[in-house]
């Protein structure tokens, strides 16, 4: 029997747990409906850059083999305003792939390439290790001589260590973009880290879990995996909480799992406001974890409608949006690696017109405003496009900046600038010049920091 | 205004000790009264103890068209059977003797004539309807029309219930050689 404080203390507990609940229930709605938004127009992105990509070469005849091959290069392209030398240069034979990245600096680099070619439409490329750290200097004199937008592929090792360095620097250099002025000294906007949306906000989240900034766990069902059937764990859980913890089905308790609502944000963010497990997937791809197909991730879905608690409404909304979603990254994610042995002569005119533009400095996109063409740049102009009047308002962009957009940032020349001219840019950087973004998130972070030196250093 | 409706106000001002008011008032009747829907003394303290969380977290209106008491237990009322309708297919059982060792200190707290007392233990043998009708006419003074509201029935099934639970509890009290001046 418990006495009357007993009971109070508990009374109280409960209530925090209700309204925790509730701050949940209310997380999701709000996420859901900002997510949508946000989805659609990453998607949309994807799409657009899917679609905007230079026709397939003929599907690889050995599907099903692996294949590495490993090249040593000392060889040194300059980016220079050439189109023709601004190209990276790409050898192909046969089913032997050889990358060479071009750098501006003259460095001896080990090139690692693996094509994976199996049952599934995964393919993975490392490339690798250079003697030199990859600090490909996009910024240089950008204002006046065409850009060079370089990259040079790092190691895993070196992604690693890299991205742990990230991680680390990353509440340090959001801190620092909130305390810096709005513009620098000769009156350009300085850019700031909340440009980081889409795919660089869920790429970033991948490399916080990954380097244990977060404290949970996404194998919810402690198979030793993280797998679809732990998003379909915790999608389950988001949609029927009550009756997910009634049925007392489940070996594993998610209250437990979250005792706090920063933690349960934290894994909400990262699994639970994506119902078409976009950022799984992308946590998939970027480990290489097997994607089960369509018919596999059917199978799931049925399995946990004929199990589970409240199962049609979690089956409905997974199961639409799965199979689409994964079809659509095995096309862009193999059409993204097919085109790195592309050349010159597969990008379709209109493209490889605005490219060579961009290489000879007709064309600067330079969105941000931060001397240099790069993948913020692809995110500035999407923002401009989808949020221009609430950023605007709020003082983001001046009237420079948006007269700075419009004459610079119409890729596709079509008088308009809009999501467009962000995929054009995208298929530029990654295809066309095998963009390293890893570096450029590197570089942009030396960037604040450079203007935090500043602005401490100023009166 | 009664007395709960008072400290429940003072709880709404941000006086603590409104709700601690209510707890000491209330705590023992609502766990007898959800234990006659559920059955178990333990899982009626915990859904007392949600009744209470509920108040603490939602702070719900009371809009004085009741006693705060049919207030309160309607909200009891209405955990309990939120519980039963969802009550896991296979819960544990709660040790026996816990149980009613629980019971027991509880009804001792709560129920202070010892006449009363054994007419609870009689009760506990009807079923749920009857029980539940005896209980809230006998043991906590409700007249017909707040146990019709608390019970989710009309007045004259009420009164219908409560004259056949009535004839039941006389027959288990007779088998037990008990009378109850009340009924």
């Amino acid at each position: 029997m418990k006495s009357y404080e007993e009971l109070e203390r508990n009374a109280y507990a409960k209530a925090e747990q209700i309204v925790a609940k509730q701050k949940r229930r209310r997380t999701m709605i709000l996420r859901s409906c900002a997510i949508s938004a946000g989805a659609a127009a990453v998607l949309g992105i994807g799409l657009t850059t899917y679609a905007l990509r230079p026709p397939k070469k003929p599907a690889p005849s050995q599907s099903g083999i692996i294949i590495e091959t490993e090249t040593t290069s000392a060889e040194t392209t300059a980016a220079s305003t050439s189109p023709s030398t601004a190209a990276p240069q790409t050898t192909t034979t046969s089913r032997m792939t050889s990358t060479t990245a071009a750098t501006t600096a003259s460095s001896t680099q080990q090139t690692s390439t693996t094509v994976r070619s199996a049952t599934k439409a995964s393919i993975t490329t490392t490339v690798a290790a250079q003697t030199t750290k990859a600090t490909a200097d996009t910024t240089a004199a950008a204002q006046t001589s065409p850009p060079s937008v370089t990259s040079l592929a790092p190691t895993t090792e070196d992604i690693e260590e890299r991205i742990a360095n990230i991680v680390m620097r990353m509440p340090e250099m959001i801190t620092v973009a909130k305390t810096l002025p709005a513009v620098d000294e000769n009156g350009n906007r300085i850019p700031t880290f909340p440009m980081l949306v889409g795919d660089d906000r869920n790429y970033m989240r991948i490399l916080q879990y990954d380097s244990g900034q977060f404290d949970f766990t996404m194998d919810f069902n402690d198979d030793g995996k993280v797998d679809l059937y732990d998003a379909f764990e915790f999608e389950a859980y988001l949609f029927c909480q009550d009756q997910y913890n009634r049925t007392k089905r489940y070996p594993y308790n998610f209250d437990e799992m979250f005792p706090d609502m920063e933690i349960f944000d934290r894994a909400d963010s990262f699994y639970g406001t994506h119902r078409d497990i976009y950022l799984l997937t992308y946590y998939m791809i970027y480990h290489d974890v097997d994607i089960p197909d369509a018919e596999t991730i059917e199978e799931i879905a049925r399995e946990y409608a004929g199990s589970r608690p409240f199962p049609d409404f979690v089956y409905t909304n997974l199961s639409k949006d799965v199979g689409g979603i994964k079809d659509k990254y095995d096309e862009r994610y193999e059409a993204e690696y097919e085109n790195l042995n592309r050349s010159e002569d597969e990008y379709p005119d209109f493209q490889l017109n605005a490219f060579k533009k961009i290489d000879s400095g007709e064309l600067f996109p330079d969105a941000d405003r931060d001397g240099s063409v790069g993948y913020m740049d692809t995110y500035v102009i999407l923002r401009y496009y989808s949020e221009k009047s609430v950023d605007f308002a709020h003082g983001i962009y001046s009237d420079s900046d948006i007269e700075w957009i419009e004459a610079n940032c119409d890729i596709d020349g079509d008088g308009r600038v809009n999501t467009k001219d962000s995929s054009l840019l995208m298929v530029y950087l990654f295809y066309y010049k095998n963009y390293d973004y890893v570096t450029q998130i590197e570089m942009k972070m030396e960037y604040m920091a450079s203007q935090e030196s500043k602005a401490l250093l100023s009166p | 205004m009664d007395n709960g409706a008072s400290s429940y106000r003072r709880f709404l001002d941000g006086e603590k000790e409104g709700l601690s008011e209510i707890v000491r008032t209330y705590a023992d009747g609502l766990i007898f009264f959800i234990n006659g829907y559920v059955g178990d003394i333990n899982t009626a303290e915990d859904l007392t103890e949600d009744v209470f969380a509920k108040l603490i977290a939602k702070k719900p209106r009371f809009s004085g068209r009741s006693s705060f008491k049919t207030w309160l237990y309607t909200i009891a009322r209405n955990i309990a059977l939120d519980y039963i309708r969802h009550r896991p297919a296979h819960h544990e059982p709660i040790s026996a003797a816990y149980s009613v060792s629980d019971a027991t200190n509880i009804e001792e707290r709560y129920i202070t004539e010892e006449e009363k007392r054994a007419f609870h233990n009689v009760l506990l043998r009807l079923s749920p309807d009857y029980r539940q009708v005896l209980y809230l006419v006998y043991f906590e003074d409700f007249d017909n029309a707040e146990a019709a509201l608390l019970m989710n029935k009309s007045k004259r099934q009420i009164e219908n219930l409560l004259y056949r639970a009535k004839q039941a509890l006389k027959k288990e009290l007779e088998k037990e050689g008990m009378s109850y001046e009340k009924l």
